[in-house]
């Protein structure tokens, strides 16, 4: 299988050490469009889709293996592998940043250092543990999810009506990026939201960044504190970001903290 | 809806203020972090909520805890990435708890170096609208499961069939050949030859009404019973004699306590005993005998035949009751693997049970019915 195909995996930039971005729930490797240029020209930059997001294979997408983040977390090995990469600066947003946890224990011969973006390791209330969320809440953003498809169903109007030449109707997409099968959405976000890898944080032992935002629904303050608590010798930075993607509502706020945290 | 009227229609034409007041939708103004800078009378209504509680909010304060997590992950991203979105369907909830389905459209107003200043929303009400297309997903499953049993359904039959050809022809030309033999020997002592013409046919017979009923059970309505009070001894004594003329060479042991009447289909135990003396009879040891018993108390009803002999193998316990199942490499004189899946049937009509035991040496099936 042809890996790079597959995750639609993009290279970039001018130099040699290796950044790797990864986007989390919800969108693909845009998620990192106002942020990655600024790394260019001091280092190669590897940008990727998860299966069943953005421009990735699809039909390489086995609900089987992405039943869990391990799965994903193979890919990014695999992406890893195949370009050769070492000494990777590993940028995963939201659940890619367990992700990225989880590969760098798995193969961590391959990973320099983590910078965990809006990260949680589980997004459930357990006893004292703040997650955020209970499992009925849980439970209703994933029956919520079938509600909506984001352009998908006139994405794939031309092919469905069996003239894939007629362009107009796809320049007309109302929502243009951020398309995934409805199906794969909510498969992703089982994955994603009835995860618990806390056991995983007291062994990493990179030099790992937290970047924190200040009000955010879906990792709340509690989460990264907790997440700081854990993993040893964690640098923990509360941004004045707000929401759950400062990569697109605080572009250079998030450049600053990952160029401090790596110079 | 109530919408705010005034007196002066003539000032209303150009009144952009009313316009946006009281306008068919929702209108939401909220700054780049997604906080509410104002909002209009319309939506405030929906929520209970006034213009004034609402500013200073997060638009995503004002959604069901799905479409919150949707808002954030999928939505916010989107309209940062695109400058908008459209025809995205969320769930307001109010202040009481009600949820309310809305479509949304939104827009970023950037400036000249392509910063946000500020966000719009448009909320329509779509409830019918998005109660049909739930309807429409819901048909569309319903479609979906019926062509995966019709599937099922389809495979099946297309086994009974095959199964059916393969296994009536073993007795079949059982009794050409008896036939046959008796023809062209007429003085002979014909009595093994008979025995061997009534086996066939019996066990054809017996093939038949499984299909008739594994029809009407599986791919039908199930098995109906015709139910009254009847001496059920008689009935199955029948059954064994039966068993004994067409298996001369076997011996048969029971063992009937039956005192009073039993409100049962008596057709159908007879049946359920036919086709588990059949199968004692064929899968068990030759030299042991074979055990009816059947006894009745005050509170059930309980018939077991037992048999000796290698007892089933494991593989087959789970699905031992479902159609067509047979023991791998005994085919020809396993039947259909019907039998088994009717007599539950008519255990489970009854409003009773068919278990079994197999271990060691032994086999034993039985079949209870509360009175």
């Amino acid at each position: 299988m042809n890996v790079i195909k597959r995750n639609n995996v993009v290279v970039k930039g001018r130099g040699s050490q290796v950044i790797m971005f990864a986007h989390g729930f919800g969108c693909d490797q845009n998620m990192w469009r106002y942020v990655s240029p600024a790394f260019e020209e001091n280092y190669k930059i590897i940008l990727f889709d998860h299966v069943g997001a953005g421009g990735s294979d699809l039909s390489a997408f086995v609900p089987q293996k992405y039943e869990k983040l391990e799965g994903y977390a193979d890919d990014i090995v695999e992406i890893a592998t195949a370009l050769q990469l070492h000494d990777i600066i590993f940028v995963g947003h939201s659940v890619s940043a367990v992700m990225g946890i989880i590969a760098s224990q798995k193969s961590p011969e391959l990973f320099k250092s983590l910078v965990l973006v809006a990260p949680s390791p589980s997004y459930i209330n357990d006893c004292d543990y703040v997650g955020g969320f209970t499992r009925p809440q849980i439970d209703e953003l994933l029956e919520s999810l079938d509600k909506n498809h984001l352009g998908w169903s006139m994405a794939m109007a031309p092919v469905i009506m069996g003239n894939p030449d007629k362009k107009e109707l796809g320049e007309e997409l109302a929502n243009s990026f951020c398309r995934t099968d409805p199906a794969i959405v909510k498969h992703f976000a089982r994955a994603t939201f009835l995860t618990d890898k806390r056991e995983l944080l007291s062994a990493v032992d990179i030099s790992s960044l937290i970047l924190q935002c200040s009000d955010d629904v879906i990792a709340p303050r509690e989460v990264g504190t907790y997440m700081h608590q854990q993993i040893k010798g964690s640098k923990l930075v509360i941004m004045r970001a707000t929401g759950h993607c400062p990569n697109l509502s605080a572009p250079e706020e998030t450049i600053y903290e990952i160029m401090k945290f790596l110079s | 809806m109530d919408h705010p009227v005034s007196p002066d229609l003539n000032q209303l034409q150009e009144n952009f203020e009313d316009f946006f007041e009281a306008a068919l939708c929702g209108f939401v103004i909220a700054d780049t972090q997604g906080f509410i800078l104002r909002a209009n009378k319309t939506i405030a209504g929906w929520l209970n909520l006034t213009t004034d509680k609402l500013k200073g909010k997060r638009f995503s304060d004002l959604l069901g805890i799905g479409s919150k997590i949707y808002y954030e992950t999928h939505l916010r991203p989107l309209l940062r990435i695109q400058g908008f979105f459209d025809e995205v369907v969320l769930e307001l909830s109010s202040t009481t708890g009600q949820k309310l389905q809305v479509m949304v459209n939104a827009f970023e107003r950037r400036d000249k170096n392509g910063q946000p200043y500020f966000i719009r929303f448009t909320i329509l009400k779509g409830s019918d609208r998005l109660q049909y297309e739930q309807n429409l997903q819901d048909a569309k499953a319903i479609a979906e499961k019926a062509l995966v049993k019709q599937t099922e359904m389809v495979a099946l039959r297309e086994q009974l069939i095959a199964v059916l050809g393969h296994d009536l022809r073993n007795p079949l030309s059982a009794i050409v050949i008896a036939a046959d033999l008796l023809n062209s020997s007429p003085d002979t002592d014909n009595r093994l030859i008979l025995a061997t013409l009534k086996r066939s046919s019996s066990r054809m017979s017996e093939l038949v009404s499984n299909i008739m009923d594994f029809a009407r059970t599986r791919l039908g309505e199930g098995i109906i019973l015709n139910r009254q009070d009847a001496q059920l001894e008689p009935v199955l004594q029948q059954v064994v004699a039966e068993f004994k003329l067409i298996y001369p060479k076997r011996e048969i042991t029971t063992f009937f306590k039956i005192i009073t009447p039993v409100n049962c289909d008596s057709n159908r135990l007879a049946q359920l005993l036919s086709n588990l003396l059949a199968n004692a009879l064929t899968h068990g040891d030759t030299n042991f005998p074979v055990h009816v018993d059947a006894i009745l108390n005050n509170e059930n009803l309980k018939l077991s035949v037992t048999n000796n002999g290698a007892p089933i193998p494991a593989d087959l316990h789970e699905r031992l009751f479902a159609p067509f199942t047979r023991e791998a490499g005994r085919t020809s004189q396993n039947g259909l693997g019907l039998g088994l899946y009717i007599c539950s049937e008519i255990a489970k009509a009854h409003n009773g049970t068919l278990s079994f035991i197999s271990s060691g040496n032994e086999t034993s099936f039985t079949f209870c019915m509360n009175l």
